[in-house]
């Protein structure tokens, strides 16, 4: 008898881990050229609103003043998001992937990490950035330091808040599997429903991402009717995984 | 080795896969043979895990394909149509599904070198022809140099030199002791690379034959009705002609003789024939007839084997 040229199927019982099922998802991420331009687009705007909305005024908060482009970035941010697991089912690759990684938690989970650690680098490094060039906008009198109580908090607190409404667009697009839908729904979320909930006052309104971001995380002076910085990240929190788990049991439960 | 069992599966009321079962063995090119729609990606795609099936299952090897450690290095897929980020390059593309497998980066430049894409593999993928695309996805079946592999239409927008290629390809594969399992809806694309036949229809299993005696039921084939059969077939066989016979005894298809032969054969003998038709059927036409009428075969998978009454010698 001949020897078989492929492998026999019991000499391999390892299965795909973690860490190599990270390393396949992060080849994914970083060949493909827009998403590059989508992380150029949201540094250079983010940087930019905030150099412009410093260089007006007095502000009472220039920390929160000079993190004004947070609101855009959030928006790339987590449209990134969407598009991390969207872009599977418009493209077919979602089926090259589940045939790899047939067990889907693991492939939810490699994506939201090597998501959220792109992101998390990204984010913290263009908030600092568009934190400095804001202060240096700034005239001397109002400028914020990083050595002022709150602020560097406020600072790092907003970076990690980009990358967390990234992974809640994440799961909304594994909940809705459709690029148009999860952007739409995002954008409805992030965008307008603050304004819709105008009509209710502050104390809906501070539950909305938009608002916890602008008037609970970034804010180094306490805003009233608002959250504190904290809890507001706990309930963007919590809204990532609400989106997230849901996501995963659509996931799971779906034919692909 | 692919072992089905029952399977059924519906998408809403609509029943894509009917109580199907059917083997597929190592060292040989099976056909998977169905008009469009009747069921042949749904089966593959329940094979692969893709889908979960209402009843039944299916094993690769032995196993569920969820449970298979490393799947691509088991069981190498190509599903139809485009299955990669159009934006990603094809050595981004395979290395990816290399990398979560463990698979050696190195069997990347050989399966693109294979399938004749080394020159392109830096292009985005978005900007290949239907052609590489169906290249692409064959290197991608072939990344984990897997034992068993499911084509969904491999040949499907390939050019002569291309539909060459992959039959060489497949034939090369499965005498390596390979299981290649390939889909079609033409049953040209299967006859002179398959050895064995599973032909589908709505969903259910028509037949599940060796190509040889499929194809002993194409042109040159005669039909043949005679009163007293066995010594006809005695004297057919013995001038090396090849005869399938229906199980009612009367019915005998016979390939390798010309009506001239046989009616010379049979009025030495006495043998009065009932029936002597010479049949200009195409194997496309055995094929259709084997699946034009498959609603009406909506008894059980067996009746269809019995409705032919068809029998090797």
């Amino acid at each position: 008898m001949t020897t078989p040229a492929f492998m026999p199927a019991s000499t391999l019982a390892r299965s795909s881990g973690l860490r190599s099922v990270m390393a396949s998802e992060w080849i994914k991420l970083a060949s493909v050229r827009s998403y590059r331009w989508t992380l150029a687009t949201f540094a250079l705007f983010t940087v930019t609103l905030g150099v412009v909305a410093s260089s007006t005024g007095a502000p009472l908060d220039p920390t929160n003043q000079s993190l004004a482009g947070l609101a855009f970035g959030e928006l790339a941010m987590g449209i990134l998001g969407v598009l991390t697991i969207t872009s599977e089912y418009s493209s077919g690759s979602i089926r090259s992937t589940l045939v790899a990684v047939p067990h889907r938690p693991l492939v939810l989970a490699a994506k939201a990490l090597v998501y959220v650690t792109m992101a998390i680098v990204v984010s913290e490094t263009v908030t600092f950035v568009t934190f400095l060039a804001g202060q240096a906008a700034m005239d001397n009198a109002h400028r914020a330091t990083l050595a002022q109580p709150g602020v560097a908090s406020a600072v790092i607190l907003s970076g990690l808040f980009l990358p967390l409404i990234g992974l809640f667009g994440l799961g909304l697009g594994a909940i809705v599997r459709n690029t148009a839908a999860g952007i739409g729904i995002f954008v409805a979320l992030v965008l307008v429903l603050p304004v819709a909930l105008t009509p209710f006052g502050d104390s809906v309104g501070r539950f909305a991402p938009e608002l916890i971001l602008k008037s609970s995380v970034a804010a180094v002076v306490p805003q009233t009717g608002f959250l504190s910085p904290w809890a507001g990240f706990g309930v963007m929190t919590l809204y990532a995984t609400l989106t997230l788990v849901t996501g995963l049991a659509v996931l799971v439960h779906h034919d692909a | 080795m692919i072992h089905v069992t029952s399977l059924t599966k519906r998408y809403g009321s609509k029943v894509a896969v009917d109580n199907l079962s059917f083997d597929v063995h190592g060292g040989r090119v099976t056909g998977f043979l169905g008009p469009n729609g009747s069921g042949k990606s749904t089966t593959l795609r329940v094979i692969v895990g893709l889908d979960a099936p209402n009843v039944g299952r299916a094993l690769v090897n032995g196993r569920r394909y969820a449970d298979l450690a490393s799947p691509l290095r088991q069981i190498g897929v190509m599903l139809d149509g485009r299955a990669c980020h159009p934006g990603r390059s094809a050595r981004a593309h395979l290395g990816a599904l290399a990398r979560s497998n463990d698979i050696p980066t190195r069997r990347v430049d050989a399966v693109l070198e294979t399938v004749g894409l080394a020159d392109v593999a830096s292009r985005r993928v978005g900007t290949f022809s239907l052609g590489m695309s169906q290249r692409l996805g064959i290197a991608a079946a072939l990344i984990g140099d897997p034992g068993v592999l499911l084509l969904d239409e491999p040949i499907n927008g390939l050019d002569p030199e291309g539909i060459r290629w992959v039959r060489d390809l497949v034939r090369g594969l499965a005498s390596e002791g390979r299981c290649v399992l390939i889909s079609s809806h033409l049953i040209c694309d299967m006859a002179v690379s398959a050895d064995a036949l599973v032909v589908i229809g709505r969903g259910r299993l028509l037949a599940e034959m060796s190509m040889a005696t499929f194809i002993a039921l194409r042109p040159g084939t005669v039909r043949v009705r005679a009163s007293d059969p066995d010594p006809l077939v005695t004297a057919l066989e013995a001038i090396g002609a090849a005869v399938v016979r229906g199980e009612d005894g009367g019915l005998l298809m016979v390939s390798g003789a010309t009506a001239g032969t046989i009616a010379e054969l049979a009025t030495a003998k006495c043998i009065s024939l009932h029936e002597l038709t010479p049949q200009t059927a195409s194997l496309e036409d055995v094929f259709m007839e084997l699946t034009r009428d498959s609603v009406d075969y909506r008894g059980t998978p067996q009746q269809v084997a019995d409705s032919s009454n068809l029998r090797s010698c």
